[in-house]
């Protein structure tokens, strides 16, 4: 469906014109839990690191899990947008922007988590000045700073015809320098078929771009665990199967982005069922997808029954973690699966209610990897202590995690007062003469 | 009538309130007498004849194990005529050790051991908790000699009669350690002589420090009758090893990166900044256009 430039500026524009006293209320609130986080951080720089859960067998907890889990998002959100834009699909419009608004907000918010786990912030220049090509800390590092470059310069390309858009809208009520910034950004971008033409062909170089970089970007992430000799990481099937968990969880994300926009600013009429539907059919295959790769990483390590392996094993098939690995790797495969493959309960909340869902059981996935496998190191440090062998997540650790969550949602807020939530250029119409300059 | 049933219900109900309250209690000192309290005892005489009495206590019940911190423990020596050697109190972990003055005169039974015992009162209504150990004091030399070119471990067993004669300590098995980083290292056994209770074995090299010292460790372990007794002697038998630290300076391109590693990364990253940076040409192209329909405007 194509629409009328001006008519969705008009839609449009109170969005960013205007804010409500209950969106200062929403961002009040998450403000003061982003507070709490900051109290929790003040606690843990002034007590150290002994305020969290970790110890010296597991050194990693929720912070590396959330970690994972807001790259994972943001690479979903990248290849999700990546994809929809270099195949030319036609539901993209509406949903595009909220991907990559996912993809770049959780690029600024995952790695903040790893300095939340060094103990030693000082040396955290270390990584730059002395870095060491074989060492995948060192490929995750150039890997996600090219990462975050793509995904910024990716993001601002789809931006700039919307830019121009409310540069030249005269009705908008908006300060001067909102104006003139829009201006600035917006590159003296007027439409012309030279213009038109270099952006586009500008955003499918980088639509391909940002695919491969996830990719990679994401294997280097998964590679951290699968050459480490521990149990249940060493595995050459990780790179894949952390590419997978991430475009599955960042679709779940991006329906329940989806749904709660749709929600707050009436965009019924351009987020439709159909757009659930499409993206819940996406849902559905990466959630077969998970499901068979999970069943392929844990099928090869039960039946091999190496020692280590068996002992993790049983801990999440029978014991400490068995309700939690129903839960994550059960529910989160089945439920998706069932709601859209069976079409009586494909609607628009059933649909939500299985992206999040999907995001819940993701973020427990995620912890599933990380924490049982530090419980049961191969080589025990001597004389161990039986509270170095658990993990448990302490209220520095929660005031964190709601924190990092708070910002998520913060900056969304403060990227929808900025640009219009829904990309006005992939929504319109093009005028005959733009689209028959293109054709000459 | 009416009131007197009201006031019956409310007497009930309080009465019903303090019940509760009374069985809580109950249980919460039932939970706590359910907890059975360990105490172990071991002997060890070190290189430099120190012997070390070590006391570990806990409290359990089912699968919680607690060590009791600061509880007070009474070593003694000798059963019928008991001397009072220290009293210690445990640290957090449930430990406490005493060093036996070596001055003193231990009482010792017919076969020349000495009982020690260690003592835990407890709280008030808890039962005493004691732990002994018998043992039969020995001292062991080690001499390190090289003799016909080959590398001699050897180890004499010794201990003091009744009357004050040294007698040797026969047939006893030895374990012979080398210290490492974390643990100690088994390089041999050696049983100690009928006769002479003296003992030798072969020294095989191994890696030592910068200049070959190697700290060698002759030790029997838990024994019935002599606990655990220790000798050890540093000597420079190890193999020299030397760690050149200076050429491994860390870089990003260093040489200990395999070079498929380098050259994988530099397809990587070219491949991308070169996208990027036509990306910026191609932004740069948008603005100069955009200023040239401005200036014809």
């Amino acid at each position: 469906m194509e629409y009328d430039s001006s008519k969705l500026m008009r839609e449009f524009a109170p969005q960013i014109e205007k804010t409500s006293k209950s969106w200062y209320l929403v961002f009040a609130t998450l403000l003061a839990f982003f507070l709490f986080g900051i109290f929790g951080l003040y606690t843990q720089i002034t007590k150290g690191h002994v305020v969290t859960g970790m110890r010296d067998n597991v050194v990693w907890g929720v912070y590396i899990v959330n970690f994972i889990f807001f790259m994972g998002m943001s690479y979903a959100g990248a290849l999700i947008s990546g994809i929809l834009y270099l195949f030319k699909s036609s539901w993209r419009g509406p949903v595009i922007r909220m991907a990559e608004l996912i993809t770049i907000i959780s690029l600024f918010i995952g790695p903040v988590f790893i300095l939340f786990c060094i103990g030693r912030l000082d040396r955290l220049y270390y990584l730059i000045l002395f870095p060491r090509i074989q060492s995948p800390i060192t490929w995750d590092v150039i890997a996600i700073s090219t990462d975050l470059i793509g995904c910024i310069i990716f993001l601002y390309l789809s931006f700039i015809e919307d830019f121009a858009k409310l540069r030249d809208y005269k009705e908008l009520q908006l300060p001067k320098w909102r104006k003139r910034l829009y201006k600035y950004l917006a590159l003296g971008y007027q439409e012309t078929p030279w213009q038109y033409k270099i952006i586009s062909h500008t955003k499918n170089i980088m639509a391909a771009m940002v695919i491969a970089i996830a990719i990679i970007v994401y294997s280097v992430l998964a590679w951290i665990f699968g050459v480490t000799l521990q149990p249940g990481w060493h595995s050459t099937i990780f790179g894949p199967y952390f590419v997978i968990a991430a475009v599955y969880s960042g679709t779940g994300m991006l329906i329940v982005v989806m749904w709660i926009f749709r929600k707050v600013y009436k965009l019924e009429e351009y987020i439709t069922e159909k757009h659930f539907v499409n993206v819940g059919v996406l849902l559905l295959i990466l959630a077969a997808f998970f499901g068979y790769f999970t069943f392929s990483d844990y099928l090869t390590k039960w039946y091999g029954s190496i020692k280590m392996d068996k002992v993790l094993i049983d801990k999440l098939f029978t014991s400490e973690y068995y309700y939690m690995f129903i839960a994550s790797n059960y529910l989160g495969v089945l439920v998706p699966i069932i709601v859209v493959g069976i079409k009586k309960f494909r609607t628009i909340t059933n649909i939500t209610i299985a992206g999040l869902i999907t995001v819940v059981s993701l973020w427990f996935n995620r912890y599933l990897i990380v924490v049982p496998t530090l419980e049961t190191p191969y080589f025990p440090i001597q004389d161990v202590r039986s509270e170095w062998l658990s993990y448990s997540v302490t209220w520095v650790e929660m005031s964190l995690i709601l924190a990092g969550i708070s910002v998520f949602c913060m900056l969304f807020m403060l990227a929808s007062k900025f640009v219009p939530i829904i990309s006005i250029s992939e929504m319109e119409k093009h005028t005959g003469e733009t689209r028959g300059l293109m054709r000459d | 009538m009416k009131s007197n049933r009201i006031s019956t219900i409310i007497v009930l109900l309080i009465s019903m309130l303090f019940v509760q309250a009374f069985s809580y209690a109950q249980e919460d000192e039932a939970e706590y007498d359910g907890y059975i309290t360990k105490l172990s005892l071991s002997y060890i005489k070190n290189t430099n004849n120190v012997k070390t009495l070590r006391c570990v206590i806990t409290a359990k019940k089912g699968e919680i194990n607690l060590p009791l911190e600061n509880a007070e423990l009474k070593f003694y020596a000798g059963n019928e005529q008991s001397l009072l050697l220290g009293v210690q109190k445990t640290n957090n972990e449930g430990f406490a050790s005493l060093d036996i003055n070596n001055e003193l005169k231990l009482p010792q039974d017919d076969s020349g051991a000495v009982l020690y015992r260690v003592e835990y009162k407890g709280l008030e209504n808890s039962k005493d908790v004691t732990a002994e150990v018998s043992v039969v004091d020995i001292n062991l030399e080690l001499s390190l000699e090289e003799i016909d070119s080959v590398k001699t471990i050897t180890v004499k067993g010794t201990r003091i009669g009744k009357n004050g004669e040294i007698l040797p300590v026969k047939g006893q098995d030895l374990t012979i350690y080398v210290k490492r980083l974390y643990t100690n290292l088994k390089i041999g056994e050696i049983n100690l002589s009928e006769d002479e209770g003296i003992g030798s074995t072969e020294f095989k090299s191994i890696p030592g420090d910068s200049v070959g010292n190697i700290l060698i460790i002759a030790k029997i372990e838990d024994n019935e009758l002599y606990a655990t007794v220790e000798k050890s002697k540093e000597i420079k038998w190890g193999s020299i090893v030397s760690y050149d630290r200076t050429s491994k300076k860390r870089e990003l391109w260093t040489n200990e990166a395999p070079i498929w590693m380098a050259i994988t990364l530099a397809i990587f990253l070219l491949g991308v900044w070169y996208h990027l940076v036509r990306v910026f040409i191609k932004m740069r192209k948008i603005k100069k256009l955009g200023e040239q329909i401005e200036g014809v405007a």
